[in-house]
């Protein structure tokens, strides 16, 4: 290794060819060895700061290296002693290992392919025991620690709930098998074990950003008095190789500059990813103590385990550190899939280091044991992140993935997959974890569980109950808080009145205005933006509700005196995330699962350009679904056309194709500030009042257009929920259209009807359709109950029943991509009618929304000609007319389909 | 053979880990008198083997006036 590598130099005194004055340079380290020795380290250290700070003042520009030696932070001689019983934990452990093994095992025994994972929670499983024993409190009311279980260690997880009673025999063999009831999901998945996991989190990276916002979160509550959240922790267990997504280390900046100590991540560093070593080249966890503690996190290394500190008793001289800084992760895995002589030998390679282990057995070599399996080492640990002030906390546990597996496994290349061990393993991983399971019963692989009766039972129950109750237990609901009736959303439902233009947008806002304003849920709403409150005209509530920020606000701002000036402040509601959607998506899944991991039912309203909503975050959309979250998505300044101008990049045609595939997201993209309204305050019922696990999502528009009174009628209000109702009717004619359309195109329809009125003489009726996605939903559960119930009397979808007393073809334009609209397509009633879709297929570009409109084939010349094109085909009207429509609104035949330019 | 596991249950008797102050002496090749480097650079200029010095500052570090005096006594004893 050179020497002139700032990492792994050891050496105190640099080589003299590279120092000008070696005379000068041993005085000055002669000094300082004299303070260590004399004065003390911390005093030498203070010297080394002024020295550093000198340098800074006077301009000299020096690096700054965020790395310590490969060591434990915490050294032996000042690690506290372990509370409990660890013969008894060992005992437990050894037998939560062997169930955990097989329930994979016995899942994948008859070659059902159903896979599952050994080798992760091998080398986790000591990082959690101790969590379980010492640490973790319940939140199962709503009050304890909230703890990420690193998703691919789940069997761990099971089989400790298992020896506890919480599962059953017949759910461990039905692990991987959830289809008939009474299953076992392969990862946390709230949403398929609703009592049991808390967070999903194994789309890696995603456990780790919400873990960071939900730790943020728990201080919002406690700022805004709405939780006392003191002493609650966030704990999250990410493995190395995870941390190589984007989303795991991308929001540690702000943990550290929120100072958030309620924040503990535990990076079980087995030095491997699924194909190969994590870092061969290199050291993943000197590569993470630098990111972490550069972004301002106390990192606590717990790289080596207790049978270390004899040698480095004798390190007096730095032999052993400078080797175990030299080494390689690459070569650490392969010393660990070999034995102690190849460890001595590879290891131990200079005269210094094979003097300290001279009078060692190879045996005694190969026990050197790594601090992630070592309970007193991370009890030590634990305990110091728990108390540490003012900053998050990283634990970075040097592991061996396969722990336990031996040769069949342990730090293997191919370790990651096995979901198979031969008999031969089998059998030494009994032996080595000193299981009572006799050789002929070996390939039954039973599960093994302690009697109640016994000392281990005793002992896992006692530390469970006395950390509050089990850790893998979910809150399910809330006592229901009054949601407004709809007559509360008066402005909105009673229109803007005849040259009044305002947006839906706008719209939106004034309904957020009135629900912050209410009693019951005016202090639940949890406003969170993307830096684009000024784009949806939401600035007015910068000073009425403020900013949150914990610091509040030392600064004067800018606008200060101003009517809305920006306004941080210490109980501040609005979320204000910067230009980081994945953050705020984040932060939106935490207040939409408070109900459940605080106990306090929040509503958080989370207004993106939704262009960079869906499309931009979707996997976190999906992880929000699967966590059962509640509350608003709005996806501003919407459609392909709508947002004129700002381009290919930014005119988004096809989120609600996105949110349709989320089951329980419930998606409209409404046309007036009634529907809105409607569909807000429905929202609060369902999600609220009735604690259904829906979220919604809304597209509004940036568009200004005059907004009508709410049509009359007693199905209005149901019609616009279920995704379609009846606008306005046409008058009585031989010709007849129906016009469909939601968002601003709709307003598309309404004039080709005058068109198709006064040029044509073809009557239309205007449906707005709100949510060609949930008129899909009905009809396609319509078209299944049907299926199922052959010869009952058949159910009707929403579409069908809307459309079937009507005449004509029936023509659908949207914003979006045609997909959208075509969803409703086998509900058209089936008695020969047309049903033509219109919609934006392909890359959006600048210009004006009449251009745009007229180059997608939106706009109501072309729902005209579509209309009459239509009626042509069904030999209603000569194909003549059609052409008619296009010399007379000059469209030209020639044009290219808009996607392929 | 396979051999048992060996996560340590009982809690280790802790070693004594070398401290920095034993580390910093065993490295840097045995105990220094403790000086600045501004007061080690005016002994070396002076001659003057800072071992043979007593410190009178605070932890008993060598400074200037150490070092003058020291000089002025073996001059003064010289003649």
């Amino acid at each position: 290794m050179s020497a002139t590598s700032p990492q792994s130099d050891t050496a105190l005194i640099p080589a003299i060819a590279t120092d000008a004055d070696p005379e000068e340079t041993r005085e000055w380290l002669d000094a300082l060895e004299a303070v260590i020795e004399k004065v003390g380290p911390e005093r030498a250290h203070y010297l080394i700061e002024q020295l550093i700070q000198m340098g800074h003042r006077t301009g000299i520009n020096i690096p700054y290296s965020a790395t310590t030696e490969y060591i434990n932070t915490i050294p032996a001689d000042q690690q506290p002693k372990a509370p409990g019983n660890y013969e008894i934990e060992h005992r437990i452990r050894s037998y939560v290992r062997w169930n955990a093994i097989a329930m994979v095992l016995r899942a994948n025994k008859d070659d059902s392919g159903l896979g599952g994972h050994i080798a992760s929670f091998a080398s986790a499983a000591t990082l959690f025991d101790v969590g379980f024993n010492h640490f973790w409190r319940s939140n199962a009311e709503g009050n304890g620690d909230m703890v990420y279980i690193q998703g691919h260690s789940a069997p761990g997880v099971y089989a400790r709930a298992f020896m506890l009673g919480g599962l059953t025999e017949q759910q461990m063999d039905n692990f991987r098998r959830e289809v008939d009831g009474n299953g076992l999901s392969s990862y946390p998945h709230p949403w398929l074990m609703p009592d049991f996991w808390q967070f999903p989190t194994v789309s890696m990276g995603l456990g780790p950003i919400q873990a960071i916002y939900q730790a943020r979160f728990m201080k919002y509550m406690q700022d805004r008095e709405l939780k006392n959240t003191e002493g609650r922790k966030v704990w999250c267990f990410c493995g190395d190789g995870e941390m190589d997504e984007p989303e795991s280390m991308g929001a540690i900046g702000m943990a550290g500059r929120e100072k958030l100590d309620n924040l503990i991540f535990v990076i079980n560093c087995n030095l491997q990813r699924l194909d190969g070593p994590v870092r061969g080249n290199g050291k993943i966890i000197q590569e993470l103590e630098s990111d972490f503690r550069g972004s301002g996190w106390n990192v606590i290394k717990v790289v080596w385990g207790s049978y270390w500190d004899q040698l480095f008793a004798k390190d007096k001289q730095g032999h052993l550190r400078q080797r175990m800084m030299e080494y390689l992760d690459g070569d650490y895995q392969t010393l660990r899939a070999r034995d102690g002589a190849y460890l001595r030998e590879h290891f131990f390679n200079t005269p210094e280091l094979q003097a300290m282990v001279a009078d060692w057995s190879d045996e005694d070599i190969w026990r050197l044991n790594r601090g992630g399996h070592d309970p007193h080492k991370l009890f030590a640990a634990y305990s110091a992140a728990t108390h540490h002030k003012g900053q998050p906390t990283v634990i970075l546990a040097k592991t061996i993935k396969g722990y336990g597996m031996g040769g069949s496994g342990e730090a293997q290349n191919i370790t990651h997959q096995q979901k198979k061990m031969d008999t031969a393993s089998l059998k030494s991983f009994i032996e080595r974890f000193d299981l009572p399971i006799a050789d002929a019963d070996i390939e039954s692989l039973p599960y093994l569980k302690f009697a109640e009766d016994s000392p281990e039972f005793k002992y896992m129950m006692e530390r469970r109950q006395s950390l509050g109750g089990f850790v893998a237990k979910r809150k399910r609901r809330v006592d229901p808080l009054p949601v407004p009736a709809l007559a509360a959303f008066d402005a909105l439902l009673k229109g803007g009145g005849a040259g009044r233009e305002f947006s839906t947008t706008m719209a939106f806002v004034r309904a957020l205005m009135l629900l912050l304003r209410d009693e019951a849920l005016g202090k639940r709403m949890v406003p969170i933006v993307v830096d684009e409150s000024r784009t949806f005209g939401m600035e007015g509530l910068f000073r009425t509700i403020g900013i949150w920020n914990q610091e509040g606000q030392k600064y004067t701002p800018v606008d200060a005196g101003e009517y809305s000036f920006y306004k941080e402040s210490k109980n501040g509601q609005i979320l204000q995330e910067g230009i980081n959607e994945a953050g705020a998506m984040a932060d939106w899944i935490a207040a939409a699962t408070a109900y459940s991991t605080h106990g306090v039912q929040m509503l958080p309203v989370y207004v993106f350009y939704s262009m960079f909503g869906m499309q931009r975050t979707m996997d976190l959309v999906w992880a929000a679904g699967d966590q059962r979250s509640r509350g608003f998505l709005i996806g501003g300044t919407s459609g392909r056309t709508t947002l004129n101008g700002e381009g290919l990049q930014h005119e988004d045609g096809h989120s609600h194709v996105l949110s349709a595939t989320v089951p329980n997201c419930i998606s409209y993209d409404p046309t007036f500030a009634y529907e809105v309204a409607v569909i807000v305050q429905d929202g609060l019922r369902r999600m609220v009042a009735e604690q259904q696990d829906v979220f919604y999502y809304l597209t509004v528009l940036n568009e200004n257009y005059e907004h009508p009174p709410m049509p009359e009628g007693n199905d209005v209000a149901a019609d616009i929920l279920k995704g379609m109702y009846s606008f306005r009717k046409g008058s009585e004619g031989k010709l007849k259209v129906q016009l469909l359309g939601s968002g601003a195109i709709f307003c598309e329809a309404m004039a080709a009807a005058e068109l198709l009125k006064n040029d044509w003489g073809v009557e239309a009726d205007l449906w707005s359709c709100p949510s060609f996605t949930e008129l899909a939903r009905d009809g396609h559960e319509t078209e299944r109950q049907n299926r199922l119930h052959p010869g009952a009397t058949p159910h009707v979808a929403h579409v069908t029943k809307c459309l079937a007393p009507t005449q004509g073809p029936v023509i659908a334009a949207t914003d979006y991509v045609r997909l959208f609209a075509d969803q409703i397509r086998p509900y058209i009633p089936h008695d020969g009618r047309r049903y033509v879709v219109l919609g934006t297929d392909g890359f959006g570009r600048s210009d004006t929304r009449e251009k745009l409109r007229h180059f997608f084939e939106v706009d109501r010349y072309w729902i005209t000609l579509a209309a009459l094109n239509a009626l042509a085909d069904g030999g209603e009207i000569p194909h003549s007319t059609a052409a008619a429509a296009i010399t007379k609104y000059g469209l030209d035949p020639n044009k290219p389909n808009p996607t392929t330019v | 053979m396979t051999m048992r596991d060996n996560e340590p249950t009982t809690a280790p008797a802790t070693p004594h880990i070398p401290s920095p102050a034993e580390m910093a002496a065993e490295v840097m090749g045995g105990h220094k008198p403790h000086a600045s480097p501004a007061v080690r650079s005016f002994a070396r200029e002076l001659g003057v083997d800072l071992a043979l010095l007593q410190g009178s500052g605070p932890h008993a570090r060598i400074t200037f006036a150490d070092v003058k005096r020291y000089v002025r006594s073996v001059v003064a004893s010289r003649r």
